[in-house]
């Protein structure tokens, strides 16, 4: 079975940033070449694939949810030796249909905490046309809890997850002993930096499990008797995100521990980039480890898919294919990154608000403040990110900021303060 | 629901300003002359608030302030941050009647306030659960000088989470010695800076309260400060 993608369900919006709901669909082909040692041969297997998802991303709470499908022609049949194997056994067009749920919330009051819970739900081996495979299931769930904080244009924080999941797997031409659960935990620590367009992570992640077809299927193998592989990855991250193309490169080291024995590295990039608002291409190629948690085996994959996406926040189209689960990048904040402000005295009097905001070059990036009577007023864009300059007289001013006509907000390097309307402006105090 | 054509209102407003100049001469003795809204800012103001009833209530809460001495200034200009969030009218008319509330105490604890600005910093910390009384305090310490900048700074501190109290205290401490605006604002700098860094944001106001202090002199009676009039900023 190769269950190849599961696109973004949520992407983090901390303090400050719009809200916003939107409807996505994802639709693209995906290459995938599994390296099982159960088989007789490497193969590379097409997969059609398509997601389709609704979020609501919130000052405090955001929600969101997924189904996404897979269709797969599996050529070739598993050693039969193995027993119900992590793959599809007769040569079938088989799916994968899979349920996501996750639901973040960041306190009003300490919004550099935030909390994620996820539920995932995968039906794999869907027999199409009469014809079954090896089928099964897995159920996941997770709960993460970060901590970000933002200083000018450089933002960072450090989270870290627990996750479990069970695994079943059935043969339907086999005798029912074939029917299997298997079961995994996994604890997850990283931490991560972003400096206006760069974004660096590194996570640690230690999984334990008992499903031996996936993990021997891996290469992995156990030592001396215990009962559960313990598998130890360690995945380091950079992206950047410039204009309208981010481009993101991950490394991952995987190696067993205690009685755990063998290995893995893998590498891969992904890059989208927005057509227009409301398309973009995300592109993707290079190894994945073996998927404890969602009971995904080792595969090297490339693939294409075309995001339509309706409704939405100031991010146009650039939102990076995340996975559900982990591992993978951790959620990065992005409040300093966004919109950001700085005060520079005058000697003769006064002050000068200088606002800054990193968005696509057709933005629409407008501020208001008590100066000028909160008419909303269009930054300009210099090349590189949207600039106003705002005069300010001696008193206590307020200034917020928009873009694409989202919800106002704080700049960092402001005191913040909520506002009366559902937002938040910034407070200046210019002596 | 009841119809109120624009023009009517329009007109009852430009009727209330005609008696702003009377208006401003109730205010608190010493309060300074506060610009008023041309006409037609005002009548721009209250248009962009789409609900009829909604501006008949906004021009009733302006006209019940103007009588009261409280500045119109602060008001419009809430009305235009109500209009350029496009929020609700009812959610606008409600911050209004708030502000109103909020300038008047100000106003009446300042007394006699230098400015529409100082009053409007005065209504910033209150809305931040300053009590009244602490502004009093502030004014029987600095009588002949502006509180604009030290009240905005009081509520910086509180909405970077130093708790009201103990940000009041400090201020109230540093207003005494005589502590220059630009001084207060740098300091209220360091302390975010601290907060971003980690620090409680009641400790980094001890720490750099201390530093300040240590600049400053001894308290400054009222009677020794310059007598400055107000309007002379």
């Amino acid at each position: 079975m190769a269950l190849v993608l599961a696109p973004a369900a949520l992407r983090a919006q901390r303090g400050g940033s719009p809200s916003y709901s939107e409807l996505f669909v994802d639709a693209g082909m995906a290459r995938v070449r599994q390296e099982s040692r159960t088989a007789r041969a490497p193969d590379a297997t097409d997969a059609g694939t398509l997601g389709v998802g609704a979020q609501r991303v919130g000052r405090t709470i955001s929600y969101g949810g997924e189904l996404a499908a897979t269709l797969v022609r599996e050529p070739e049949a598993v050693d039969p030796r193995t027993g119900p194997g992590v793959r599809a056994s007769p040569s079938a067009l088989t799916g994968a249909l899979q349920a996501a749920a996750l639901g973040a919330f960041t306190p009003a009051a300490a919004e550099w905490f935030r909390t994620d819970v996820a539920a995932v739900g995968t039906r794999f081996g869907v027999g199409l046309g009469g014809l079954s495979a090896v089928g099964g299931s897995n159920r996941a769930g997770l709960w993460r809890g970060s901590l970000s904080r933002g200083v000018g244009p450089v933002s960072g924080g450090v989270s870290g997850t627990v996750a479990a999941s069970s695994t079943s797997r059935s043969n339907p031409s086999g005798p029912p002993s074939a029917d299997l659960r298997f079961r995994a935990t996994s604890t997850e620590f990283g931490g991560w930096l972003s400096h206006r367009w760069l974004t660096l992570s590194i996570v640690r992640t230690r999984t334990l499990t008992d499903d031996y077809p996936l993990v021997e299927a891996a290469g992995m193998r156990l030592i001396r008797p215990a009962g559960s592989y313990d598998v130890r990855d360690v995945v380091v991250t950079g992206g950047v995100r410039v204009q309208r193309i981010a481009l993101q490169a991950a490394f991952s080291r995987r190696a067993g521990g205690s009685a755990t024995a063998g290995g893995a590295r893998a590498r891969n990039v992904s890059a989208s980039v927005a057509l227009t608002r409301s398309f973009a291409l995300v592109a993707t190629h290079g190894d994945l480890l073996a998927d404890m948690l969602r009971g995904v085996p080792q595969s090297r994959m490339s693939s294409v898919a075309l995001r339509w996406r309706v409704g939405g926040g100031a991010s146009g189209g650039m939102r990076a294919n995340q996975r559900v689960l982990s591992p993978g990048p951790l959620v990065e904040g992005e409040r300093a990154g966004g919109v950001r402000a700085a005060v520079e005295r005058v000697p003769a009097g006064g002050a000068v608000l200088t606002i800054e905001a990193t968005a696509p070059r057709d933005a629409v990036v407008e501020y208001g403040t008590s100066q000028n009577d909160w008419m909303p007023t269009r930054a300009t864009f210099d090349g590189r990110v949207h600039v106003a300059r705002i005069d300010l007289p001696s008193g206590v001013h307020r200034v917020s900021v928009r873009v694409n006509g989202g919800t106002w907000q704080a700049p960092a390097g402001l005191v913040r303060e909520r506002d009366e309307f559902g937002g938040w402006r910034g407070l200046v105090v210019v002596p | 629901m009841i119809r109120v054509s624009l023009q009517p209102v329009c007109r009852r407003v430009l009727a209330a300003l005609a008696c702003a100049a009377a208006v401003v001469h109730a205010a608190p003795a010493g309060a300074q002359s506060v610009p008023q809204r041309s006409q037609s800012q005002v009548a721009d103001a209250l248009e962009g608030v789409g609900d009829a009833p909604v501006r008949t209530a906004l021009l009733a809460t302006i006209e019940s302030a103007q009588s009261r001495g409280v500045p119109v200034d602060p008001l419009i200009t809430k009305v235009r941050e109500g209009v350029a969030k496009q929020s609700d009218p009812s959610r606008i008319s409600d911050a209004v009647r708030q502000l109103a509330g909020r300038l008047e105490t100000a106003a009446q604890a300042l007394a006699p306030a230098f400015s529409s600005s100082e009053i409007s910093a005065g209504a910033g910390a209150l809305q931040h659960g300053v009590p009244a009384s602490t502004l009093r305090a502030y004014r029987a310490l600095s009588p002949s000088a502006p509180l604009t900048v030290p009240l905005g700074v009081l509520t910086e501190m509180i909405a970077d989470g130093v708790p009201p109290k103990l940000a009041s205290t400090r201020i109230r401490e540093l207003v005494a010695r005589g502590a220059a605006p630009a001084l207060l604002i740098d300091m209220g700098a360091k302390i975010r800076s601290d907060v971003i860094r980690g620090i409680a944001p009641g400790v980094a106001l001890e720490l750099r309260s201390k530093g300040v202090i240590s600049l400053l002199g001894s308290p400054v009676s009222p009677a020794a400060q310059p007598q400055l009039r107000p309007g002379k900023r």
